[in-house]
């Protein structure tokens, strides 16, 4: 292995934002124990792929013992989309009911509730550790990580194993790349830098495991510059690795909001754009956060189901901020009683990063997969927003080179098509221009409303588009049986007519019957002649 | 009510709020005022005091009959920037009525008419400023001479006089004052070049320093020191990054390159390029006026395209026109094509132009390494499987 592995980035991306990073409130502590609840409640779906048809099936029953582990969902048979969830601890289900949980619709969805219990009864499996995952075919790997519930941790919630079940090409110029995203842009967050401090060898296997599976040339790590030691882990256990097959590279970035976005990291590493519609497998890249590759690690190695992650629980009004291991389904309450938050300061907590995550005021919502920082902040002043000056900050800092501005113009007075035509889909809703912005107006949220109504619309225009074909077509078929019955009609009368100009020459066709049997004489008089002479022609 | 959690205090209070960037450019005009005072006299505080306040109360006015909270608006500060605008912008000593009607068109017309802030096509300060320029060309073209060319120079008292009243207690009125200096009448520079080319004389004649146009060279110097200290507040604006550069570079390139030209073609006729930037409004439009981001282009290229078209209108009507000085035309017909030059300058969107092209015949090798072995093992039938392992 080559010393000189580790590099600096060299390509960026348009704009980007420096906002105060607020790391070190968690970042300085190493991961702590966390006392669970004896209650967990578990969103059936916690995938960010949502598809009514290809739901998931529960497969537990009201009152049903369960191990730590044990699947509580299943996924219809050659459904490839969905992912299973998992029970936390050993124990019941006490309930099976619809919850508000953490969804930017605020619609209830179905939740699994399990009291902690003691188990005896129930024979566990013992863990065994599986070394010989390199043996195992790709499909089985898949199946494993789908069947562990692995989704992708970042914060997207993205079903790994369809990300996975492509594997790179090789008919493309670009190397076949799997990209490790511990870039962590967002402020606050601290979970993935933590992970790499403590586990940097298992996310380097998990990295391994995932490029047997989509067969990829190279391995890139990809950091932000602002974790020098997460980075020196990841560099003493790649050293650690005896033998290379593979291409194994870090790439060190300079700290810039959002490097950590796909599409950002993807123009870092290789300096190329994903044109619209593209995913990064079209251009041999897949990108994997280092959670994610930690849960494959757990998942392939250990045998484990993903049942908990760590989590970022930060901000002023927590006595102990840090990063904990939280199982799925323990609710904020808990964590807010376990953290000593003072309730009375306490309006909204924000899950995910402040840029990007979502806030939320119901306490009683569970933690799922894509809760990977918790912010506990008390409010301090109200911002108010003023009209827009057109400053044109929020294009400068664009990732994307929107026109935010512009757009805001437009979904104010709900013009939809020329925001179609300024390429709002293409926005990520990074909230970077809401930063900038000097009279603080909430852009992304304006675009969110306006990607929905767009959405809404243009499902409505297929609908009645549909619905016109089907005139359309009844339209033109009545008037194509129109048309043949009067062809036929038509054909009928002809043939009637001129059936009684026959009956006017021949009126009771007694001519015609003559005339056939007089042909019919005829030719077999001659039919008889030819026979004969053929006789005599052979004596 | 805001949704985004971006909300988050700690975080949001970290850029400039539109109050301070209306207030920081307020400060930006600081140097470029005090210099305009020093070189002509009280009328200068007395507009901008004036201006100032005319605009604070046209804004409430309005404010009031659009039942908008009026305190939470005013605090934006842009009401205040109009008026200091405009009272830099108009000479000194103008009868008091006159900046009143400029500044009140200027919010009411310009500005609330079109919705407020954000909303206005137009600067309103140069629409005050044009409405009076076409209005009372005879009290707007005439500035006061230099402080240093008067002989009666009038003190704070009688500045509000001649203001208030158009005459003092001595008698003198502005007329007077004007005449005594040094038979000296038209001021600006770019003013008295203009009438001295139609006059006949060529530009050696005119910008020569000699015994006769003594009091000019004295007259255009102290316009230069104006300029000089506008253009001081500009980059100390570019400097806090409260304005971007492309509207002042591209500006000043193109204001560099015409007159360039246009020298080169006859530098008896033509003026020469630092002289256009540094006589009449050019500082204070270049950084203060053509910026305005409401009225201005908003995209990068755009605003390049904006300020060359600006810089390159301003010397057409300055040397063809029938104006010395052109700066408020010049931004008001930009102005008016800003969303026309936003429209074909956008920038490209991340994802139109792709770099990696896909391989059609040839295949890659394809390196022999265990992984890829395995790789091509793989069909799509193991997936069809997945459930039943």
């Amino acid at each position: 292995m080559p010393k000189n592995f580790t590099s600096t980035a060299t390509n960026k991306f348009h704009g980007g934002i420096h906002p105060p990073e607020n790391k070190l409130i968690s970042s300085s502590r190493a991961i702590s124990k966390f006392d669970s609840d004896k209650y967990f409640r578990i969103q059936i779906n916690q995938s960010s792929f949502q598809n009514i048809e290809q739901a998931v099936e529960i497969i537990v029953i009201k009152g049903q013992k369960v191990i730590q582990g044990e699947a509580l969902t299943t996924f219809q048979p050659l459904d490839r989309l969905n992912v299973p969830v998992h029970s936390p601890c050993d124990g019941v289900v006490s309930d099976i009911e619809l919850f508000d949980c953490a969804h930017n619709s605020s619609f209830p969805e179905m939740t699994i509730v399990i009291k902690a219990e003691i188990n005896v009864d129930q024979n566990r499996s013992v863990t065994k550790i599986e070394n010989q995952w390199k043996a195992k075919s790709q499909s089985s790997l898949i199946n494993k990580i789908r069947k562990a519930g692995i989704v992708g941790l970042g914060g997207a919630t993205f079903p790994t194993h369809i990300k996975q079940s492509s594997p790179l090409k090789t008919d493309i110029s670009t190397p076949s790349t799997l990209i490790i995203n511990a870039m962590e842009c967002e402020p606050y967050i601290t979970c993935d830098d933590r992970l790499l401090r403590g586990y940097a060898n298992q996310i380097i296997q998990g990295a391994l495991i995932v490029s047997k599976i989509v067969g990829c040339e190279r391995i890139v790590f990809a950091i932000e510059d602002n974790k020098p030691e997460a980075l020196f882990a990841v560099q003493e256990s790649i050293n650690l690795l005896a033998e290379n097959k593979i291409d194994l590279s870090i790439i060190v970035a300079p700290t810039k909001y959002p490097s950590g976005g796909e599409k950002q990291l993807i123009q870092i590493v290789t300096g190329h754009e994903l044109a619209k519609q593209q995913l990064p497998k079209d251009l041999n890249i897949l990108v994997q956060n280092v959670a994610t590759l930690f849960a494959v690690y757990q998942a392939i190695v250990l045998n484990s189901n993903l049942i908990g992650r760590l989590v970022t629980i930060t901000g002023n009004l927590v006595d102990a901020p840090g990063n904990y291991w939280i199982p799925f389904g323990t609710s904020f309450s808990h964590i807010i009683s376990q953290f000593n938050v003072p309730e009375k300061d306490l309006k909204f907590i924000i899950i995910g990063g402040p840029l990007m995550g979502q806030k939320i005021s119901n306490f009683d919502i569970s933690t799922s997969k894509k809760v990977n920082c918790l912010i506990f902040n008390k409010r301090v002043t109200n911002v108010e927003i003023k009209e827009c000056i057109r400053c044109g900050e929020c294009e400068a800092v664009c990732p994307i080179k929107l026109l935010p501005q512009q757009l805001y113009w437009f979904s104010k007075s709900e013009q939809w098509k020329p925001m179609e035509q300024l390429d709002l889909k293409a926005c990520i809703e990074c909230g970077a221009c809401d930063y900038v912005c000097p009279s603080h107006i909430p852009l992304v949220d304006y675009f969110r409303f306006a990607k929905s109504e767009i959405k809404h619309l243009s499902s409505k225009e297929k609908t009645s588009e549909l619905a016109k074909q089907r005139f359309d077509n009844r339209e033109s078929r009545l008037t194509r049986i129109k048309l043949e019955r009067k062809a036929r009609q038509k054909k009928n009368a002809l043939d009637r007519k001129q059936a009684s100009e026959n009956k006017s020459v021949d009126p009771d066709g007694k001519k015609t019957a003559i005339l056939e049997a007089l042909n019919r004489v005829k030719n077999k008089q001659n039919n008889t002649n030819k026979i004969n002479t053929g006789i005599t022609g052979e004596e | 009510m805001k949704n985004s959690p971006l909300i988050n205090s700690e975080i949001s209070t970290e850029t400039r709020s539109t109050n301070q960037l209306m207030i920081l450019v307020c400060a930006g005009l600081i140097p470029g005022a005090i210099t305009q005072f020093y070189f002509f006299g009280w009328g200068i505080l007395i507009n901008l005091i004036l201006c100032s306040s005319f605009a604070i109360s046209a804004e409430a006015l309005v404010l009031k009959i659009r039942s908008r909270s009026i305190l939470a608006t005013l605090k934006d500060n842009s009401a205040l920037l109009t008026g200091l605008l405009l009272g830099l912008a108009i000479p000194p000593l103008l009868p008091w009525w006159m900046s009143f009607i400029g500044v009140y068109f200027a919010i009411i017309f310009a500005k609330h008419l079109y919705g407020g802030l954000g909303y206005n096509p137009f600067n309103p300060a140069m629409i005050g400023y044009v409405l009076l320029l076409i209005s009372f060309p005879l009290a707007m073209t005439n500035w006061l001479p230099t402080q240093e060319l008067l002989i009666l120079k009038p003190n704070l008292i009688q500045s509000i006089e001649l203001t208030f009243l158009g005459v003092t207690n001595e008698l003198n009125n502005i007329a007077l004052i004007r005449t005594m200096a040094d038979g000296f009448t038209m001021a600006t520079p770019l003013d008295h070049i203009r009438t001295s080319l139609s006059q006949g004389f060529m530009l050696s004649e005119i910008l020569e320093p000699s015994e006769q146009n003594s009091s000019f060279s004295i007259n255009s110097l102290s316009w230069i020191w104006v300029n000089v200290a506008y253009l001081v507040g500009g980059i100390y604006l570019l400097f806090l990054k409260i304005i971007r550069w492309h509207i002042p570079v591209s500006i000043i390139a193109s204001m560099i390159i015409v007159s360039t030209i246009l020298s080169i073609i006859d530098d008896q006729i033509y003026l020469s390029a630092s002289d256009h930037l540094f006589y009449g409004a050019s500082m204070i439009g270049v950084f203060f006026i053509a910026t305005d981001p409401v009225s201005a282009s908003t995209t990068q290229k755009g605003r390049l395209i904006f300020g060359a078209l600006i810089g390159f209108t301003l010397i057409m009507i300055r040397t063809f026109g029938s104006y010395p000085d052109a700066f408020a035309f010049a931004v008001i017909l930009l102005n008016i094509a800003s969303p026309t030059i936003d429209h074909y300058f956008r920038p490209k969107v991340y994802g139109t132009k792709t770099t990696v092209k896909q391989i059609p015949e040839k295949q890659t090798p394809v390196k022999q390494i265990p992984i890829k072995q395995i790789q091509e093992n793989k069909s799509d039938d193991d997936f069809k499987g997945l459930n039943n392992e």
